[in-house]
């Protein structure tokens, strides 16, 4: 090693100035948020075999705090993140998605009863969402299919009734979820939770009606 | 994340750039997580920081380039740093001086990025040489010759920038008040 650049004394006070003086800038808030939420999402994509080396980074990497929680105010967390994404990356997610989502698996409507349609589901998917029987409310099942979301597959069951369809989307939950409803684009959106998952039925029905679609949901399938 | 953060944000010089580094230095780190084997995540994610910076960011900063290059070229050739004699006479003076914080602060903004980065990874985050080469992607020995080469240089920015604050109390021209601090290296915002 070359010995002509070895720390001299004023290269030590040099540095203990600079220690001291120089600004240590820290993430600010936003800039915490942003990439915990991203990395929420990507640890549902992430392939199994390195899953265990994603968390470790993660452990290391994200500090745990106030940015985590800060970022979970949305349904799902990754809307904050998407939130700050620039229009034309905004728009050019959806078309990628729109594009793989014609290529996820769909149950032909023939096949749907509420047992087939689950196991279905749960064979492509690494959770098990509830499908409920809603013939009594009025409601058919009318098809099943995995949609492509933020980068995540989603169960996605489609009831039918007077010419209306109600599609029901159940996703792993994160940070305790949303129960949040909305209305946008005309449809109405109404979200609720259960121990594991997070469910969003999407309809244009009117919100009065969904809510009771939604409540009868939860019901039939042994949610409430 | 905050030695991330702080590496992007002196390296780049303004906040909105150094967040969007990092953002993008955490979609690299996953998309080459494979890379990662052992070792020290701090420093593997320190390496994409900077990686991000060189190729994302620093390209667009064409009117910076030459003065860079030179500097760059430096580091490699066989000459000897300056010695300190021939930067600060009095280096006892030099180093009370150095307490001033805004004028030291402002001269390490205003060295080149390899020797800012340096210097900030081994002053302000603490890393070890080893770290270091392995953030920087060179030997041990390159690191510490860089080192050495950015300690003169910062010396030599401050003497200057030191000059031209007498200069400037002498005359009553402020220079450290207008917009771009009458620097003539300042960083520039990059969009």
């Amino acid at each position: 090693m070359d010995t002509q650049f070895t720390e001299t004394d004023f290269d030590r006070r040099l540095g203990d100035a600079l220690r001291q003086h120089a600004s240590r800038h820290t993430a600010p808030p936003r800039l915490r948020r942003n990439i915990a939420a991203f990395l929420r999402v990507q640890r549902q994509e992430f392939p199994p075999e390195r899953a265990g080396l994603l968390e470790r980074l993660m452990r290391r990497l994200v500090p745990l705090g106030a940015g985590f929680a800060a970022a979970s105010v949305v349904g799902i967390g990754a809307l904050h993140y998407q939130a700050r994404l620039g229009d034309d990356e905004l728009l050019g997610q959806q078309i990628v998605s729109a594009r793989i989502r014609t290529s996820m698996p769909t149950l032909p409507p023939a096949a749907t009863d509420a047992r087939t349609l689950r196991a279905w589901l749960s064979d492509q998917l690494s959770f098990s969402p509830a499908v409920a029987e809603l013939s009594s409310d009025g409601y058919r099942l009318a098809a099943g299919r995995l949609e492509h979301v933020l980068g995540r597959a989603v169960a996605s069951i489609q009831y039918s009734r007077d010419g209306h369809l109600v599609n029901v989307l159940a996703c792993p939950l994160r940070d305790g979820g949303s129960a949040r409803s909305f209305h946008r684009d005309g449809f109405n959106v109404v979200g609720w939770t259960d121990s594991q998952l997070q469910y969003w039925a999407v309809s244009d029905i009117d919100p009065r009606e969904l809510s009771e679609f939604a409540v009868s949901f939860r019901r039939a399938a042994g949610q409430s | 994340m905050d030695a991330a953060y702080n590496l992007a944000r002196w390296l780049c010089g303004n906040n909105e750039d150094a967040q969007d580094i990092v953002q993008e230095a955490y979609m690299r780190a996953l998309r080459f997580s494979s890379s990662f084997r052992d070792g020290e995540p701090r420093a593997w994610l320190l390496a994409i920081v900077r990686n991000t910076y060189y190729t994302e960011y620093r390209r667009r900063r064409s009117a910076m380039s030459v003065s860079f290059d030179e500097d760059l070229h430096a580091i490699d050739s066989a000459n000897p740093p300056p010695t300190m004699g021939a930067i600060a006479a009095d280096p006892e003076r030099t180093l009370s001086r150095m307490q001033d914080a805004r004028l030291l602060q402002r001269a390490l903004e205003q060295i080149a990025p390899e020797f800012r980065e340096a210097l900030v990874l081994r002053e302000v985050e603490d890393l070890s040489y080893k770290e270091m080469a392995s953030v920087l992607g060179v030997p041990i020995g390159t690191v510490m010759s860089r080192l050495s080469r950015a300690r003169r240089m910062l010396l030599a920015r401050f003497e200057s920038l030191g000059g031209e604050r007498e200069y400037a109390r002498q005359s009553s021209v402020i220079y450290f008040e207008d917009a771009n601090g009458g620097a003539p290296n300042s960083e520039r915002k990059l969009r």
